[in-house]
């Protein structure tokens, strides 16, 4: 944590909530698509962004010292998705569903719907180190950091997530041709 | 495909719904300025919030209500997260009300279904019935109600509905519960529904039947397409009348702007199930006899989405097909719920794990949200 990180944090504990804001505010938009690319859904991501700020704003305590405020909150993000998607009672069925004589398969996979599809079949450990690291562009290290788990841990999450998201995906691809 | 490429399209179906520019601000504003006590308190802070909310949404309404004559409404797609899904099923027998059925709000998100008290006008009839011989009931969201007819029996404006009996087209002004007889005279078969401020039907002559469209305001009927044998008309779509030819394959689009009808072919066609929001014909492929079933959306002649590759989710019976926006709801068997759009795919709604709902249930219309559920109806008499 830099000496800027901790003079912000030490203000926002003592109540400051423009402290807060430029500690913290500047990640509520990474925040959001991390929550988007775990849970698809717009509203969803931004309850779970409002819901894991008002977690941080009341558990400043809980950061270390050394600790950096970035994956510790991205961490309260993730764990807030998870929530919501234990919350869900439905599932997804059919997940190959391809199309029978498709007028323009090149629409869907260019608002890329399919690609979706699958990301939602992915268990959410998988899912997470994926969007922490591929659409946020973190480093493995802070993944690991995020997720509390060793960076080998993550490469094999990561490896699985891509084998199971291949086929999927491949089966579009030969749609194309 | 390789790991590159993989990520990139990754990457790029992720990045379809950018923050809003104001989440921050937003965000950071709704945080309590005394962090210290800001946990257990925040709950008291719920029913304020709620009863501003409702004050909120009834001034809008109300202000809305102004508009209330003009012929069709357009109410905002609620989203799946907060959706509160209208369904209607068999519930415990009511001496007080003398209804089998039970009426209510499934909440998509939770999986918790909410009774919502009705009295359904019956019309008559042991069961109310639509054309078709189903049983029907729809909750009318303008109107914020409950009636006993299929959603496309409800007027644009939501403010009345028809129905047939016998023959005879009715229809009952929803605030008023007044009901008049729209058409008699005429052999009336099926009453397919409203589409662009008329009301189509069809009549019969043995085995086969025409179209016709009522202007409510007038009275005034026009055949529309002649008899045809072995057709039948089905469904009313925002631009289109669509029905079906038995045992041929085909399903016939009544264009409602250019008056032309042309017929739409696809293979191991058995029969349509209803449309979509876009006018889209929804069909069934598979085979009666093995009561084997493939959903598709058909997108024009000879070509369709298939919702279900396997074969494995309908039977080609019993499917209540529900448009909502970019969504797709349909109910089969009394059992089962799913909901397709073309970003999810197609969704199952497990209620195996949900107790409470009545049983038979069948989608009743499009989501509504909370706030509009806890207005309860706004068409007493």
């Amino acid at each position: 944590m830099s000496q800027i990180e901790a003079g912000l944090l030490e203000q926002a504990r003592s109540g400051n909530r423009d402290a807060f804001d430029l500690l913290v505010g500047p990640l509520i938009e990474p925040g959001y698509r991390l929550a988007f690319g775990m849970l698809h859904d717009r509203e969803a991501a931004e309850d779970a962004v409002q819901e894991a700020t008002f977690k941080a704003w009341t558990r400043l305590e809980n950061v270390r010292p050394g600790w950096s405020i970035r994956p510790w909150f991205f961490g309260i993000v993730a764990n807030q998705c998870r929530t919501i998607r234990r919350g869900r009672w439905w599932s997804v069925v059919k997940i190959a569903a391809p199309w029978l004589a498709m007028p323009s398969p090149e629409d869907q996979i260019v608002r890329g719907a399919d690609v979706r599809r699958a990301l939602r079949a992915l268990p959410a450990d998988r899912l997470l180190v994926l969007v922490l690291h591929y659409y946020l562009d973190l480093s493995m290290e802070e993944v690991a950091a995020i997720v509390g788990a060793p960076v080998g841990t993550v490469k094999s999450r990561m490896h699985r997530a891509f084998a199971q998201l291949r086929p999927l995906v491949d089966q579009v691809h030969e749609v194309m041709g | 495909m390789s790991e590159e490429l993989l990520v990139s399209r990754v990457k790029a179906a992720l990045d379809i719904a950018p923050a809003d520019p104001a989440l921050r601000a937003r965000v950071i504003q709704s945080l309590p300025l005394n962090r210290r006590q800001a946990g257990a308190p925040r709950w008291s802070l719920a029913p304020a919030i709620a009863g501003l909310l409702t004050i909120a949404v009834v001034a809008g309404l109300v202000w809305a209500n102004r508009f209330e004559t003009r012929p069709g409404v357009s109410l905002p797609q609620v989203s799946f997260s907060a959706c509160q899904l209208p369904v209607w099923g068999f519930g415990p027998y009511d001496p007080s009300t003398a209804s089998l059925y039970q009426v209510g709000f499934l909440e998509v998100s939770t999986g918790m279904f909410t009774p919502a008290p009705s009295t359904i006008a019956s019309h008559g009839e042991a069961l109310p019935v639509d054309a078709t011989g189903s049983r029907a009931i729809s909750y009318d969201r303008a109107a914020r109600t409950w009636v006993p007819v299929r959603p496309s029996w409800i007027s644009p404006d939501g403010m009345s509905y028809v129905y047939l009996s016998g023959h005879v087209v009715h229809i009952t002004y929803v605030r008023s519960q007044s009901d008049r007889v729209l058409l008699s005279g005429q052999q009336v078969a099926i009453l397919i529904g409203w589409s662009g401020g008329l009301i189509y039907y069809s009549t019969h002559q043995a085995s086969s039947s025409d179209l016709w469209a009522l202007d409510p305001a007038t009275g005034k009927t026009n055949q529309v397409a002649p008899m045809q044998p072995g057709s039948e008309w089905w469904y009313a779509a925002p631009d289109a009348i669509w029905g079906s030819a038995y045992y041929t394959g085909k399903i016939a689009r009544y264009d409602t702007k250019t008056h032309l009808v042309s017929a739409w072919a696809l293979d191991g066609l058995v029969d349509m199930i209803g449309v979509d929001s876009s006018g889209n014909a929804i069909v069934l492929r598979g085979d009666f006899m093995t009561e084997s079933g493939q959903v598709a959306i058909m997108h024009g002649n000879g070509s369709a989405t298939l919702l279900d590759a396997a074969g494995e989710v309908f039977k080609p019976t019993d499917i209540t097909v529900v448009a909502d926006g970019e969504r797709t709801w349909f109910s089969a068997d009394g059992q089962r719920l799913w909901v397709y759009s073309a970003d999810t795919g197609l969704l199952l709604l497990d209620q195996a794990s949900n107790r409470s709902l009545p049983s038979g249930l069948v989608v009743a219309g499009g989501c509504v949200s909370k706030a509009e559920m806890s207005l309860g109806s706004s068409a007493a008499p």
